[in-house]
């Protein structure tokens, strides 16, 4: 062995207990940005193999700005018969009546004190998981289950107790420290500003810069990225629920599918886009999302990125298929709005 | 939620793989369920550690720990993966962190040069006993280590301490292999000049290392 090898070479690894002051700042970071959450994901990192997930969505019905949510019990639809692609035109005015449908909702602002609740299935290898989140509206609280362990000792950590996280004044404190974070009040009250016009909308959408710009991106993919990161918002003002539908509509290539199936068997309508070439941003394929039929609450999305390049210097077999592309499912199960954490709506 | 990939919340066990793959995906993943993050900390952090404390001592490795994690997390999203594995961001994060303390670590190996007692490692010895006095050529090493520049001691121990491949330390640094390959040969060479020893070992490492 050599004399730089050798020395300090009985360094110790850390145990847990050494690492949990340094664990337990991160899970305080991931508290304050669960309560301040962005609903705008920056640029996607290129995905890589098997990145998979299948997740499950559940239709709900929209009633007096409270979303309640039916879970269980919805019909199964035999979407082999049902399923078909609308034309161009015809994509055209279904999204014009779902515009006209969801500008008629009356979603309203909550109140600062009240909690965004959030239930998202997720599919792992056939197994269905599922988890739940509470975010205060003002930024200054997060809850979840399944919780996260602390670090050090976790012989009593119980992944079913609610874990409840309170900061005060969120808002002021991201604002101080540099950080973009928004509280969800925060991202409403943005939203609520925009322009009914789908293509001045979109316009200060960009302008925002909340995902990033893509070099070599056109405006068309922008803007599929862009809606589809929005919809992640639980609560979008009805006229830019309205607008986001009526800009779908102008996405060139852009179709409606009638009579499908989330990845649950739930009736749906996907509105889709193809893209045969990878996108500058690593998406290839058919990207879905996916709104209830009837009262054109988001649903979900399945996303397909492009096949990964071999790492450098890994050639692979002709004829031999290395790498896939797993598509990414997610979906949005229930939500609501709804006066403490833990509570359902 | 769109970007997660298949991966069961950390409550309910442990991932499968261990895989660069794996890493990438919880990246992906935590953009949206922050909480994913924390396996990467679990997976990560005692290397992370054990390299910081090697450097500079346990207590500033904790600190530099916490840092490197928070800062990872917080700059996720930039996360690349066709341009970095997972491992090696983390080490140029910390490298970053460990820039900041260059002149407590330029002590300690100069009181290591001079003295044959290490600052650094006694943060691990329990007690002046178990101290076992430096043997000259650690301390000539020391005192050469202290003379290299924060580059060049980047990438040395990077690839002596950590075991990074060339490629790796490129990419942890953000730096052209060439330039990894020119910085070692040097600091290789003032090691030598320092030691009048030649380092079979470590030459073997070093052209095992080199891709070219």
């Amino acid at each position: 062995m050599t004399e730089l090898m050798k020395l300090r070479a009985d360094a110790p690894e850390p145990d847990g207990d050494r690492l949990a002051p340094a664990r337990e700042r991160l899970t305080e970071a991931f508290r304050e940005e669960s309560a301040g959450r962005r609903p705008a994901a920056p640029a996607v990192p290129r995905p890589r193999r098997r990145v998979v997930l299948v997740a499950a969505a559940a239709a709900a019905a929209v009633t007096g700005g409270i979303v309640v949510s039916r879970l269980e019990d919805e019909p199964r639809q035999d979407s082999a018969d049902g399923r078909r692609v609308l034309s161009a035109q015809a994509s055209a005015e279904a999204l014009e009546l779902a515009a006209a449908t969801v500008e008629k909702s009356a979603v309203t602002e909550p109140r600062p004190k009240q909690w965004v609740y959030e239930k998202s299935a997720i599919r792992v290898g056939g197994e269905l998981r599922t988890g739940e989140e509470w975010t205060r509206w003002d930024g200054t609280g997060h809850a979840q289950l399944p919780g996260i362990p602390r670090g050090g000792d976790i012989s009593d950590f119980d992944p079913n107790e609610l874990q409840v996280w309170y900061g005060p004044n969120q808002e002021e404190k991201w604002a101080k420290e540099g950080y973009d974070d928004r509280s969800q009040r925060q991202f409403w009250r943005f939203l609520v500003t925009l322009p009914s016009d789908p293509g001045r909308m979109m316009r200060r959408i960009r302008e925002e810069h909340a995902i990033g710009d893509i070099e070599g991106e056109t405006q068309a993919q922008r803007d599929w990225r862009e809606i589809e990161v929005l919809h992640r918002s639980v609560l979008i003002p009805p006229h830019v629920q309205a607008g986001l539908f009526r800009a779908l509509a102008k996405i060139p290539g852009a179709r409606v599918e009638k009579g499908v199936e989330d990845p649950l068997g739930r009736p749906a309508i996907a509105v889709a886009v193809n893209y045969a070439e990878p996108t500058p941003s690593g998406w290839q394929g058919k990207q879905q999302l996916f709104f209830d039929p009837r009262t054109y609450a988001y649903l979900g999305a399945i996303k397909r990125s492009a096949p990964p390049e071999p790492p450098k210097g890994m050639t692979t077999p002709p004829g031999e298929p290395a790498f896939d592309a797993a598509p990414m499912i997610g979906a949005r199960a229930a939500w609501g709005v709804v006066d403490k954490p833990g509570a359902r709506p | 939620m769109t970007e997660s990939p298949c991966l069961p919340p950390p409550a309910e066990g442990t991932l499968g793989g261990d895989t660069a793959d794996d890493d990438a995906a919880l990246i992906a993943a935590s953009l949206d369920r922050p909480e994913h993050f924390a396996a990467l900390f679990d997976r990560h952090a005692p290397a992370v550690h054990r390299y910081v404390a090697r450097r500079l001592g346990r207590d500033a490795a904790d600190d530099v720990t916490a840092e490197t994690f928070l800062t990872a997390f917080r700059i996720r999203a930039r996360f690349d993966a066709d341009r970095a594995g997972v491992r090696p961001w983390l080490h140029g994060i910390a490298a970053k962190q460990i820039s900041r303390h260059r002149r407590e670590e330029i002590k300690a190996l100069r009181i290591l040069a001079r003295t044959g007692g290490d600052p650094v490692a006694e943060t691990w010895t329990d007690s002046a006993d178990d101290r076992v006095a430096a043997q000259a050529a650690s301390r000539t090493l020391a005192g050469a280590l202290a003379r290299l520049s924060e580059g060049d001691r980047h990438v040395l121990l990077l690839f002596a301490w950590a075991d990074f491949t060339y490629q790796e330390i490129a990419q942890a640094l953000d730096i052209p292999v060439g330039t990894v390959r020119s910085r070692l040969n040097r600091a290789r060479k003032k090691l030598r000049a320092a030691t009048g020893a030649y380092d079979p070992l470590l030459a073997t490492r070093l052209t095992e290392g080199d891709p070219a």
